[in-house]
């Protein structure tokens, strides 16, 4: 037991030695390969970073937030002025883009123009309750 | 002792890649907040918002030029409950009729306006509330009188 566990561990040895003067040429592509890894796992980061920066600032850049406000805060002071009865219409399609949706929830004015997902809303303060409607082409604020 | 530096090595390279990392991001954050504030834009509509509020309130309080004093017992600091508008707490509210005086919201806004008409940077401009001031002339107990009205909106942020 004790003759083969010195002879294993002379194998070993051996072979280690081996391994140590014959593979320099298999540990530069090891080296080689574990670098472009590395390289790559860093640039899929960096990448991911980037596109999360861009998809936010895309907005901004491309102006559809201010549009959005815009149309947020325009529905908002036509609530607030609007008598009990009243009713307005709001085309899609306008020089604002195209809004997708338009929504009153919780005192707000919520308006997704475009392809957006987001919206922070706009406060409104009529005493009377207002609901919208979808029609094909346009959406009705009715103030009753 | 290899596997030892082996290991000391992998613990190094993760720590720098965090570090890289957190730069990227720490980049990409300052670039974010650069571009916010280059690119937003503010659409101010709150001086608009004082004058519809003061219209909506002076109705609700004067319906047909006739102010009733007695109607608005126990709302002297509540007029915008007294009127159903809900206020987001982005309002104050001071009315003033034969010296009686109808509030609601907060009235610090006031001076906050004060220190903007006596010292604003351009840059913290749009931190000033909007503001809207008008007397009307009302009937109250059957004399004409004027009633003030002075209506504040606090900004959005």
């Amino acid at each position: 037991m004790i003759q083969y566990q010195h002879k294993s561990k002379m194998k070993s040895k051996k072979e280690k030695v081996n391994q140590r003067f014959s593979s320099f040429p298999q540990m530069n592509l090891r080296k080689r390969g574990e670098l472009m890894h590395e390289i790559i796992i860093h640039l899929i980061l960096i990448g991911l970073i980037f596109a999360l920066f861009f998809y936010v600032t895309a907005g901004r850049v491309n102006s559809k937030e201010v549009k959005q406000q815009v149309i947020e805060k325009e529905l908002a002071l036509l609530i607030d002025s609007a008598e009990k009865g009243m009713s307005f219409s709001v085309n899609k399609l306008n020089m604002n883009g195209e809004i997708k949706s338009i929504e009153i929830k919780n005192g707000k004015v919520l308006a997704l123009v475009d392809n957006q997902k987001f919206s922070k809303g706009y406060d409104y303060f009529s005493k009377y309750s207002v609901s919208v409607d979808e029609r094909e082409d346009r959406f009705i604020v009715n103030v009753r | 002792m290899t596997s030892i530096t082996n290991k000391s090595g992998v613990i190094g390279e993760g720590i720098l890649m965090i570090y890289r990392l957190m730069l990227v991001s720490f980049i990409a954050l300052v670039v974010l907040g650069v571009a916010a504030v280059f690119y937003g834009y503010y659409v101010d509509v709150r001086d608009v918002e004082a004058r519809i509020m003061a219209v909506n309130v002076v109705n609700c309080l004067s319906p047909d030029g006739v102010f009733i004093a007695d109607n608005l017992k126990g709302y002297e600091g509540k007029v915008l409950e007294y009127c159903k508008i809900y206020n987001s707490g982005k309002f104050y509210i001071n009315v003033s009729v034969q010296g009686k005086k109808y509030q609601d919201g907060d009235s610090s806004l006031l001076w906050i306006r004060e220190i903007y008409k006596t010292s604003a940077g351009d840059n913290i401009k749009k931190y000033e509330p909007g503001y809207f001031s008008e007397v009307y002339s009302v009937i109250v107990n059957g004399k004409e009188d004027k009633l003030n009205v002075e209506v504040l909106v606090n900004d959005e942020i």
